[in-house]
């Protein structure tokens, strides 16, 4: 037995389990820089640096200064950088190869500061999940003056009935006088008169010759007769058509006159807004400014989906080698491999200070059965009275595992800010006190989102109004309004929709301005054709005024004519008639 | 490296006890194959520095095996997995789950449980045939060895000076 047992054995194991601990202690501080260094810059693709790192054994926990995570994307920069980090850890659980970290706190947590050198490895930076590239989007423009045409636009666009009445009006009338005038100049004039009256005083007055003289003045009396007729049949239809043209051009004057009112009418009809052409005038303003914000906020949403999903995956990669991996089994006492029960972590943003609480941080809640909490909170902040959200990951249950976060930002004071980045109407809020709530779910890799804002006080960009577009106008009416931000689907490529009181607002205030330019429009088309009709008027009364003067001329014709055909020629033949007859009775006397 | 061979040829020449060296074999390859840093290869050092065991086989069984339980890692660590996870044996390893003690030994690890496990099972076999190859080579290679040209040879080399200086004594 003796010569089994070495009596040294146990003095050299503890002077070799002290050796090991001593140089494990001289040589922790720098193990533990490096080793979060290298698993650091592995993970994040550039350099992680951390300027020291110290253990302490009382408490059991460890310090780490200035820890800076470059930004993979731009070298100069730091995504984060922290001042000091202090966690407390567990001793027992170390020794079964768990991390529990009972409370962790950092403070000086600052983003996106500068480096003093890049932060860039030789080793080529792994194919991050980088969303394929958006096609350029097309900036919709928004042209209220466009929703009105201008007057020669709008002769061109409308048919305007006013001007083809008068169009007809000009060239039917033009072609009923020259046709009146013809057969006004086809009818007896004076000279044509005074030599039927000639003929009839040849034909009545003077001494019968003889009875052959007699009878051609009857014959001559007959023919006058039968020409005076054939005159007062034309003097006749000459006078029809005159009365039927005065109620043809009559009839188309009044429908002239009357136009106008039915092509304002159309006007009206053409031109009106309808709600459902606002329906989305919010959408359409702002929603490329939108769209940008959220196109900002995808590589977040992106990374936390990630690292969601990665909790999620069925098969897990091979652990490294020499290092296996744990199996939990059911256990009052159960611990998940790596723990912090409590992080507090001082943010110190632009804006100030805020404080950041995180419970129950793990990638194995289903062994803790807690899901993660975190609260953030900041008051008194630079244009922000007070920040506060609260959030929950809880991915106890795999398969429908969810991240949710809840905030409000309460008297957010505006100055420049960008509404609308709409290269023909930029809409820029020179001041506006903001109040904003929202609520974010990613749930089974489907987003779900609202954001609530409501703007107050506000006063629009003056260099923007100076412009004067309608818009502008419109907008500089409205000092405050709300917007309801929506977000629904993949959280690579959430579909974004928009509302806002504005909608409402807008489309009244654009009515009502649009009115008042229709109004304009309306008075400039009805000058326009009132001139039309004012030309055609006075056209009108003197063709009317020839009208008459024709029809009282043909009157003064034919009652001539008729009073020679009634009295002189009747008169004159029966004459003619009565000497015959004397004539051939004084004969008849003679030889009986 | 050297050093250690020269080491070993002495021991294996010397009148230390085959199963001193067997043994010492045994411990190097146990703590070669599993993970090193853990409570159990500790306990295997008191044993080691407790127990008259020839450290010079112990380190060289070490060096080769700690290299052999590289290359055979992965399948290690799935011999681990698939016994940690055979529905079988959860009740098991569900009853030792609730000791701290099992827990600090790490069964729960895959690799330290599938390296574990083959380490103790190659722990028999290796300490008898090593034991028995020691015998026979001391019986018959060795007077052979020291008479061939091949260690005439060999005692021209670098390696049999660090092999006299720690002897003391030529072969």
């Amino acid at each position: 037995m003796k010569q089994l047992i070495r009596p040294t054995g146990i003095i050299s194991f503890v002077l070799i389990s002290l050796l090991l601990v001593l140089f494990w202690w001289l040589l922790a501080d720098w193990l533990l820089k490096q080793s979060i260094e290298r698993s650091g810059t592995a993970l994040l693709g550039a350099k992680v640096e951390l300027a020291s790192a110290q253990l302490n054994l009382s408490p059991f926990g460890f310090e780490l200064n200035t820890l800076q995570l470059t930004n993979p994307d731009k070298p100069m920069e730091n995504v984060v950088e922290i001042a000091i980090i202090e966690g407390y850890l567990e001793p027992l659980p170390l020794l079964m190869g768990q991390i529990i970290v009972t409370e962790l706190r950092a403070n000086g947590v600052a983003l996106n500061t500068p480096r003093s050198t890049s932060g860039l490895i030789d080793s080529p930076k792994p194919s991050q999940t980088a969303s394929p590239p958006q096609e350029e989007k097309a900036e919709p423009s928004f042209d209220f003056s466009q929703a009105l045409p201008s007057l020669d636009e709008l002769l061109e666009r409308l048919p305007i009935t006013t001007i083809k009445l008068a169009d007809a009006f000009d060239e039917e009338t033009r072609a009923a006088f020259e046709e009146l005038e013809k057969q006004f100049n086809e009818l007896p004039d004076q000279q044509q008169l005074k030599e039927y009256e000639d003929r009839l005083k040849a034909a009545v007055e003077g001494k019968v010759k003889s009875p052959q003289d007699l009878k051609q003045r009857l014959d001559d009396l007959k023919q006058l007769k039968s020409e005076l007729n054939e005159n007062k049949q034309q003097l006749k239809a000459v006078r029809e058509s005159i009365k039927t043209q005065r109620e043809i051009t009559s009839k188309q004057w009044d429908e002239l006159k009357n136009a106008p009112a039915s092509d304002l009418t159309q006007l009206r009809d053409s031109y009106s807004l309808e709600q459902d052409n606002l329906g989305n005038i919010s959408g359409l303003l702002f929603g490329n400014q939108t769209q940008k914000w959220v196109t900002a906020a995808q590589p977040y949403l992106n990374h936390g989906q990630q690292l969601l999903s990665d909790n999620g995956e069925e098969t897990p990669p091979p652990p490294p080698r020499g290092e296996g991996r744990f199996v939990h089994f059911a256990s009052e006492t159960a611990r998940p491999d790596f723990l912090i029960k409590l992080a507090q972590i001082g943010l110190s943003l632009s804006i100030g200070e805020l404080q950041l609480t995180i419970n129950d941080i793990t990638h194995q809640p289903e062994i803790l059965n807690r899901p993660t909490t975190f609260t953030l909170s900041g008051r008194n902040l630079q244009n922000i009275a007070a920040i506060d959200a609260d959030g929950i990951i809880d991915y106890r249950d795999r398969d429908n595992g969810y991240a949710q976060v809840k905030g409000t930002i309460t008297q957010w004071q505006l100055a420049d800010f960008q509404l609308s980045g709409d290269s023909d109407y930029p809409i820029i809020i020179s001041s506006a006190t903001q109040q904003l709530e929202g609520e974010l779910r990613l749930q089974q890799d489907k987003l779900q989102g609202n954001v609530n804002s409501d703007f107050e006080k506000v006063l629009w960009n003056q260099q923007q109004q100076q412009q004067a577009s309608t818009l502008q106008k419109l907008l500089n009416k409205i000092d405050n309004f709300d917007m309801q931000l929506s977000l629904e689907g993949q959280p690579t490529a959430p579909q974004v929709s928009l509302r806002s009181d504005l909608d409402k607002r807008l489309s009244n205030a654009f009515k009502q301005q649009f009115s008042e330019e229709r109004d304009k429009l309306e008075g400039k088309l009805k000058t326009h054709l009132n001139k039309q009709i004012e030309q055609r008027a006075s056209k009108y009364s003197d063709q009317l005024k020839l009208l008459n003067q024709q029809q009282g001329s043909t009157d003064q014709q034919l009652a001539k004519i008729e009073e020679m055909l009634k009295s002189e020629v009747k008169n004159g033949i029966d004459e003619q008639k009565d000497k015959l007859e004397n004539k051939l009775k004084d004969k008849l006397k003679g030889l009986f | 490296m050297l050093e250690l061979l020269a080491k070993l040829l002495k021991v294996l020449n010397a009148e230390v006890s085959p199963w001193q060296i067997s043994l010492g074999f045994v411990f190097g390859m146990v703590m070669g194959l599993t993970p090193l840093w853990s409570l159990n290869n500790l306990l295997l050092l008191l044993l080691l520095l407790c127990l008259r065991v020839n450290l010079s086989a112990f380190l060289l069984s070490l060096t080769l095996f700690s290299g052999i339980g590289y290359l055979f890692d992965p399948l290690m660590e799935t011999l681990g997995a698939t016994l940690l996870n055979n529905p079988g044996l959860v009740e098991l390893w569900s009853a030792m789950y609730q000791s701290d003690i099992w827990r600090l030994i790490h069964f729960n690890n895959t690799l330290t449980l599938g390296s574990t496990l083959l380490a103790l099972g190659l722990a028999a076999p290796l300490l008898l045939i090593s034991n028995l190859v020691i015998r026979k080579y001391r019986q018959h290679i060795l007077a052979w060895v020291r008479k061939s040209k091949l260690m005439a040879f060999f005692k021209a080399t670098k390696f049999y000076d660090i092999y006299s200086k720690l002897s003391g004594a030529a072969l």
